[in-house]
């Protein structure tokens, strides 16, 4: 395979909900082993966008190329096994089952056999959940439930891990660990993260890819992009980020 | 004992549990002998019934599917085996048969609720609309053509005379202890075979889809490939159910597959509470007395009084009968300072 073929790459993407395009023409790519951020203004379409890569939504027009082939129509579990993993915005968790239930249904997702004791105790020392592994998930705090959905992404061992908001409602100290998080999950995997948290998105970013009415606006580095005046007005300056 | 009882335990049961197995078989065994005619077929009839109510708690409380159409495949169990039975002149393989045919007929159905992927609320409509439509197509068989083999299917009369189960080891068919011992008997095998199920992958698996469908399709996993075995395990209870029934009464008529016997199935489940197997099993029973006596007092209205009844448990109870006693059961305990197991 060409090492620098894009292992993710969406082409005029689009998604109309009646007469809104949520997803406007979207041309996206996304190199293996990359770290990207994508940030905009609620209602920019980035979560549409990243439900129509995991097949949650199908787009109105457009393809989506994951290695090379068109996965616009395959089902989400198709679209699972073959390594894309999502944390959403608001947690797809089973809510009514305990942490370590929730586990076992993601590692058994990808091994059998006692390997799966195995992954689920990896994971657990790795997010420091054995405190919370006998509770059930829907009495979580909305930080500790998204840490959950993080360790049945992770415990999938993805190629391509989307992340929309995983810092949302966390504390600093939280903050900080999922951004540590993320960057070693990078050594293994691609990723995309949805954020708008700029400090976040400082300590993680390097490519940030700006949505904006359902269209890439702008396409840079951290530095350049916060830089941005055009940025700035739509969305950067309004949350007094310097 | 919430826990112990809880359709969603993944938890191997503890010996509390597996006591309490003993126990009801001990007691299935023993009482006949202690017991005259008319319980041991009032009895009979209660652990025939309750296998339709845990083909659907399973359905509904593990999966998540509410089905108005258990009756379908309880219809056709019957119905399967009376046709075979009568033509057979045999009863061993129509009885297997009437467990199988129907659910041919449900992963037919299955596949196109499912893989169509029909949301849920159309799924219990169309269910509920092909049960009444077998109810129509079978009354309006009165005539003399319609005849399967040399049965008549005979319309709303039903077709009188099904033969009783006939094992290879005995001559004569199963006597009224017999059929007791096997309605009872199978009745609690199912219950411990699906309590059993929930430790399994498929189990678990379908436990988690219940939870959340559109997570486990994120991590891989075909939710229709499992909601469909679980759709046709479902019809094979109920059509078990089915053929136990004309076995029981040796007949079977088109009120099988009514909408008050759909009905009802969904009034065990809601009274017990879908959120354990025991609960509809013991709802069945509770339901199925309380409708007899009702009938013995001349109230009149035995439809209408059971239909206050499941309004008063859904807006009292929501969780059903026995999570609510052992909920309470678990408050109290705690209050004491006693800790849940």
């Amino acid at each position: 395979m060409n090492v620098a073929a894009p292992i993710l790459e969406t082409r005029s993407l689009e998604k109309r909900f009646g007469g809104v395009a949520a997803v406007d023409g979207v041309n996206f790519a996304l190199s293996r082993g990359e770290l990207r951020c994508l940030i905009g203004p609620n209602g920019a379409g980035k979560s549409t966008f990243f439900k129509m890569l995991t097949g949650q939504i199908r787009p109105t027009r457009g393809r989506i190329l994951l290695e090379g082939q068109d996965i616009v129509g395959v089902e989400p579990y198709a679209i699972g096994r073959r390594g894309v993993g999502i944390k959403n915005q608001v947690p797809v968790v089973m809510n009514g089952l305990t942490v370590r239930e929730n586990l076992w249904l993601a590692a058994r997702a990808r091994r059998t056999g006692a390997a799966i004791g195995v992954a689920i105790d990896a994971i657990v020392e790795r997010l420091d959940l054995r405190p919370i592994l006998g509770r059930f998930v829907g009495e979580l705090a909305h930080g500790q439930r998204q840490w959950v959905e993080i360790a049945m992404v992770i415990v999938c061992e993805p190629n391509i891990v989307l992340l929309d908001e995983p810092a949302a409602g966390m504390s600093d100290e939280e903050t900080a660990r999922t951004a540590d998080l993320v960057l070693d999950l990078n050594k293994s995997a691609t990723i995309v993260v949805v954020e708008h948290d700029m400090q976040f998105i400082r300590q993680i970013a390097r490519t940030v890819t700006v949505f904006h009415r359902g269209r890439i606006l702008v396409e840079d580095s951290f530095q350049n992009v916060v830089a941005n005046p055009v940025v700035r007005d739509v969305y950067v300056g309004r949350q007094g980020v310097t | 004992m919430a826990r112990e009882f809880a359709a969603d335990a993944a938890t191997p049961p503890s010996w509390l549990w597996w006591l309490f197995v003993a126990a009801l078989a001990l007691a299935l065994i023993a009482m006949p002998k202690f017991t005259d005619v008319s319980l041991q077929l009032d009895l009979s009839i209660i652990f025939v019934l309750a296998l339709l109510a845990l083909s659907m708690s399973f359905l509904w409380g593990y999966v998540g599917i509410l089905s108005f159409g258990q009756t379908i495949f309880f219809g056709l169990g019957g119905y399967s085996y009376a046709i075979l039975a009568l033509n057979a002149g045999t009863t061993l393989w129509p009885f297997v048969a009437a467990i199988c045919l129907p659910m041919i007929f449900g992963a037919v159905l299955g596949y196109f609720v499912i893989y169509g992927r029909i949301n849920d609320i159309y799924l219990s409509v169309i269910t509920l609309v092909i049960t009444l439509i077998f109810e129509k197509i079978i009354r309006s068989t009165s005539g003399p053509e319609y005849v399967i083999g040399k049965v008549r299917l005979n319309g709303q009369n039903g077709i009188p005379g099904v033969p009783g189960l006939q094992l290879p080891w005995d001559s004569s068919t199963l006597s009224i202890d017999g059929v007791f011992y096997l309605a009872g008997g199978t009745a609690l095998l199912v219950y411990v075979g699906l309590r059993l199920l929930l430790l399994t992958s498929f189990g678990r698996i379908i436990v988690g889809i219940r939870e959340n469908e559109t997570r486990m399709e994120l991590l891989g996993y075909d939710s229709r490939v499992y909601k469909l075995a679980a759709f046709v395990l479902a019809a094979g209870i109920a059509a078990l159910s089915g053929a136990l029934y004309a076995v029981w009464g040796n007949f079977v008529a088109p009120e099988m597959f009514n909408l008050n016997q759909a009905a009802q199935v969904v009034i065990w489940v809601i009274v017990g509470g879908r959120s354990t197997l025991i609960g509809p099993v013991v709802a069945t029973g509770l339901v199925q007395y309380f409708s007899n006596w009702l009938g013995t007092v001349s109230i009149g209205q035995v439809t209408l009084v059971l239909g206050l009844v499941l309004l008063l448990f859904v807006l009292v109870f929501p969780r059903g009968l026995l999570p609510t006693i052992a909920w309470t059961f678990d408050k109290a305990f705690s209050k004491i300072g006693g800790r849940r197991s």
